[in-house]
């Protein structure tokens, strides 16, 4: 099985190889143009110490202007490709054999055809396994100077980086096999398949993610500066987390209501020092985010996730394969 | 030759295929004994390649069962698979694999895979290892298909449709490598074809399928021996029993009727020869016919 696996897949491979080539003659000059400017604008020393300062704020700002596009705004684009290749390779495993006939050649050799299957997405599976995870390294490497200023948890990082693209690949691949089973053929099978890896996908990104752990929260001096996304700075020392979104409080700790708070900005607008102003009404701000150091956490939930659902649709074609009958 | 076994080759009781609301196939009952050369025969959509599936494990049976050789044919089981030589209709083959790849597939897949017999009767036929399945011609990818289900050393081999498609002269070869083997090997055959001039040379046995159901079954010597070809006034016809078909041209009949030679005849009926393909015709020709 392994040598057939290996013939009926090698073009995958060399393909996938040849990605991993592409992505690394890519990413690793920038790589080095991102360590470069990292070191030049004095960023680490700003992390390590005063975030706050002006100079610092412009530093970083400057250095992630430089980056952000490449690496924040890469994952725009990139979030749909492994699902694209998983359902490729996954559509194929059983829409290929059905269209061309060989599935009456494959199921009557010796090998019992839910053991022909079994094997054969186990082999698929690791070697989309150890690609993704290669890919993953080399975007990890990329990234790390801009994730010590962005945090791990900005969408360019946490989707590429980690277990989490592997999670995504496998996930793709696994409908792409079922879907291949249910509808015979190759190409419906990987519209189905991706479409299906989108549905779920999107909404894990933008509604559940933030889900997986109560986020916490802690009270600053109010202001009205305050920005989160992609191209943020920190505005205090140590790795960023996920921030997800920022609140005034009043000073029994009630958050105001978005009337309330429109109606106070207007008010410290006109205000000499706006932020003194905000101060002087005993007014906090409170960020609501997840810790940077859940990053591994996160990431084996989001694994667990997508490679558990893999899990169990494999796990459905091979039965329903062996139980129905080709 | 290996002696036939008592056991026979292929056993189907009560067998139905049933695909969303319609039956493929449907309480079909035949037994095969080991060693003949069977041919199934039966119009489109008589459940031919259904029944050839059932046989190799590809199907699972909605009713009844199929046992080839005392095992299950559905068991799953890698035993009950080596068992079976199977050439699938339009004779499949990964087209991107050349002919030595395909080999090395059969001799990786199954555990008596016999390389060594089916490099040599495919250089004999002069079709090169090293070209790619999809490159060769029709015949030859049936020889090639042949050669891979012949090499697994089955006690049964399952043919659908091999002819189809192939000139005359693939045609003769691909029959002539396929009575070699029956020879040598001493296989059991079940084979489907639309060419029934084909099939007397090949085959010993007849099933005759249709809508599903199986309507004869036996030795061709005896399926023959129990039908006669008859023509008489067309007053008498109605009165014959065991009419298979029946051609009336004007006050004349033509009937073919079910009567073993031991069956009296009025001497107003003249009999003639009756032969396979007429036989098989006049079955197919007039499927409502109750028997």
């Amino acid at each position: 099985m392994i040598w057939f696996t290996w013939r009926l897949h090698r073009t995958q491979v060399y393909a996938g190889l040849a990605l991993v080539a592409l992505v690394a003659a890519v990413f690793l000059p920038y790589g080095e143009a991102a360590r470069a400017s990292f070191a030049s604008h004095g960023v680490g020393a700003c992390l390590a110490r005063d975030t706050g300062g002006e100079p610092c704020q412009t530093a970083m700002r400057a250095f992630i202007q430089e980056f952000n596009g490449i690496a924040n705004h890469l994952s725009t684009w990139f979030s749909p490709i492994p699902g694209l290749i998983g359902a490729i390779i996954g559509a194929g495993v059983l829409g290929r054999e059905y269209e061309q006939g060989t599935w009456r050649l494959a199921w009557t050799q010796s090998v019992p055809r839910g053991r022909w299957l079994t094997q054969r997405i186990l082999l698929v599976a690791a070697g989309i396994t150890a690609i993704s995870l290669t890919l993953s390294q080399v975007f990890t490497w990329f990234r790390s100077p801009v994730d010590e200023v962005s945090g791990r948890f900005a969408p360019g990082a946490f989707d590429l980086e980690g277990l989490s693209l592997t999670g995504y690949t496998l996930f793709a691949f696994a409908l792409g096999v079922l879907a291949g089973l249910v509808l015979r053929r190759t190409v419906p099978a990987i519209v189905v398949a991706f479409a299906g890896f989108m549905a779920v996908r999107m909404p894990v990104e933008f509604w559940v993610r933030q889900r997986f752990q109560t986020p916490a929260s802690r009270l600053s001096a109010p202001t009205l500066q305050h920005t989160f996304g992609p191209s943020s700075v920190p505005v205090v020392p140590g790795k960023p987390g996920w921030t997800l979104g920022y609140h005034l409080v009043d000073g029994s700790g009630r958050t105001l209501t978005t009337a309330e708070e429109a109606r106070l900005q207007t008010q410290a607008q006109a205000a000499h020092d706006p932020d003194a102003y905000l101060r002087g009404l005993g007014l906090h701000l409170r960020t609501v985010y997840q810790p940077a150091d859940r990053f591994w956490t996160f990431q084996f939930i989001e694994f667990s996730v997508f490679a558990g659902l893999a899990l169990v649709l494999l796990a459905l074609a091979v039965h329903r394969l062996r139980r129905r009958g080709a | 030759m290996t002696a036939p076994s008592p056991e026979p080759a292929l056993e189907a009781d009560g067998l139905g295929m049933r695909f969303g609301r319609s039956w493929a196939l449907r309480d079909c009952s035949v037994s095969l004994p080991a060693g003949a050369v069977v041919a199934l025969v039966g119009p489109n959509g008589a459940g031919k390649t259904t029944l050839m599936h059932l046989v190799c494990g590809l199907l699972r049976p909605s009713e009844g069962r199929v046992r080839v050789f005392g095992e299950d044919a559905d068991s799953g089981s890698s035993e009950a698979l080596a068992r079976v030589g199977f050439v699938a209709q339009e004779h499949p083959l990964y087209r991107g694999m050349t002919v030595a790849e395909l080999l090395r597939m059969g001799r990786a897949l199954n555990p008596r895979f016999d390389r060594g017999l089916a490099e040599l009767r495919l250089d004999g036929l002069g079709i090169p290892l090293n070209r790619r399945a999809g490159a060769l011609s029709g015949g030859q990818q049936a020889q090639v298909s042949l050669a891979l289900a012949l090499a697994k050393r089955p006690m049964l081999l399952v043919l659908d449709e091999p002819l189809a498609n192939l000139d005359p002269v693939a045609r003769r070869d691909f029959t002539r490598t396929l009575m070699s083997a029956v020879a040598e090997d001493g296989v059991t055959v079940l084979l489907s074809s639309h060419v029934i001039a084909d099939l007397e040379a090949v085959c010993d046995r007849l099933v005759l399928l249709d809508h599903g159901a199986v309507r004869l079954d036996g030795a061709i010597e005896d399926v023959l021996a129990a039908h006669r070809m008859i023509s008489g006034p067309r007053e008498a016809a109605a009165d014959m029993p065991g009419v298979v078909r029946a051609v009336h041209s004007g006050r004349h009949s033509d009937l073919l009727v079910r009567a073993g030679a031991e069956a009296e005849l009025h001497p107003v009926w003249q009999e003639h020869h009756v032969g396979l393909e007429e036989l098989i015709l006049a079955y197919l020709e007039n499927p409502v016919v109750t028997r």
